[in-house]
């Protein structure tokens, strides 16, 4: 869990970085830091690399293993300095910047790898399914941009069942409950069921069709479950 | 109960409401410009005028989000039957999980709920300005990921 946890962390603390600097890329164009050091390391410190375990990241290259361990010492002690209270001065914000930036880009490979892959294989799920179905399809490719991931592309599906068009749509790998999430919606109204995924339990369907349940049930991503979704949304269309 | 639709519908009119506040703001100015002295004949300062076009943007945010608000809560206490009262921002983030709401998309709310809360107390340089179309657009795209009510 340390390495979902970690990653998790850092998802969320690059989603704040973001919107604070007001930069899309505040590791890749640090000019935000530049005129003000105290307030760069005050918002620097909210990243935090507590759950970092080494074991976690066997998979990674040794060279790639070797980056992230010296990136994450080097961001642990900076952050230890600000939080005593000593100012860094701009060479080692840029430092620190730079750490993160490598930690960022070291992680953010096998993710979007893994979430890639993830998103085709919900797309050809349904795409077969459709087929069987005897319901046209349509992929489309579409981009996604998140603070951790930045802008990526990745497939999205349009098919017509009986008089409706329905999307499979990614939305997200960094999401609140969940490590990824898509939706399957119909179109024009756009109402949806909710396609959450979990890296130990795959994806799954947020049923809660008429909303007013106290806590919506997750069906499995089958067959049965899809045509279910199918035929529940095309009420709402 | 309203729905979200309804919801989402009534918040884009505030902001419409905003533009003509500010369409307001700019004919007032012309006429001060004109006869200075008509708001003093109306029981108005011209301060009060300038005072109105500065807190526009402010007073507008306070009612779109107050819109926002009863529609999170009219979803938690109406569709979802819980009791509690949680304080918005655990609000946003239990939604948010339920929903399984992108993080960054909560993260941009969030600091739309801190804008709003630095106008109503008052605090000065605690959060970014952010326009009321940028306010508009995270909150309805936050509505737009709940169920449908039926």
């Amino acid at each position: 869990m340390s390495r979902q946890n970690f990653i998790h962390d850092l998802a969320w603390a690059l989603s704040h970085l973001r919107i604070s600097t007001r930069s899309k890329d505040p590791l890749g164009d640090p000019r935000w830091a530049e005129n003000d050091e105290a307030r760069a390391a005050f918002l620097l410190r909210d990243v935090r690399l507590k759950d970092y375990q080494p074991n976690d990241f066997v998979d990674l290259t040794e060279a790639d293993q070797a980056t992230l361990r010296e990136a994450v010492w080097e961001c642990r002690r900076s952050a230890q300095e600000a939080l005593s209270g000593q100012p860094l001065g701009k060479e080692r914000i840029e430092a620190w910047i730079e750490a993160l930036r490598r930690i960022r880009d070291v992680v953010r490979k096998p993710i979007l790898q893994e979430w890639s892959a993830a998103v085709e294989a919900l797309v050809a799920d349904a795409e077969g399914w459709s087929w069987k179905h005897g319901w046209s399809t349509k992929r489309e490719s579409k981009e996604i941009d998140e603070a951790f991931l930045e802008t990526y592309e990745v497939p999205k599906l349009l098919f017509h069942a009986n008089g409706a068009t329905l999307v499979v749509d990614p939305v997200a790998r960094f999401a609140m409950g969940a490590e990824g999430v898509a939706e399957l919606a119909v179109v024009p109204s756009y109402d949806h069921m909710v396609l959450p995924r979990t890296i130990d339990e795959g994806w799954r369907i947020l049923s809660d069709e008429s909303a007013r349940v106290r806590t919506a049930r997750l069906d499995p991503w089958n067959e049965g479950s899809f045509v279910q979704a199918v035929s529940y949304l095309k009420t709402l269309q | 109960m309203i729905e979200h639709q309804r919801r989402i519908e009534r918040i884009r009119s505030v902001e419409r409401e905003y533009k003509a506040g500010c369409a307001a703001a700019n004919l007032l100015a012309e006429r001060l410009a004109s006869d200075p002295s008509c708001g003093v004949r109306e029981g108005w300062k011209n301060g009060d005028a300038q005072n109105y076009r500065d807190n526009l943007g402010p007073t507008f945010v306070i009612r779109l989000f107050a819109e926002f608000e009863a529609g999170l809560r009219d979803y938690w206490a109406g569709a979802r039957s819980r009791r509690s009262k949680p304080p918005m921002r655990d609000l946003l983030d239990a939604i948010s999980t339920e929903r399984r709401i992108a993080r960054d998309l909560l993260a941009q709310v969030h600091e739309v709920r801190e804008l709003r809360n630095s106008y109503v107390h008052d605090r000065e340089g605690s959060s970014a300005d952010l326009d009321i179309a940028e306010v508009r657009s995270r909150v309805c795209r936050f509505l737009s990921r709940l169920p449908r009510e039926r």
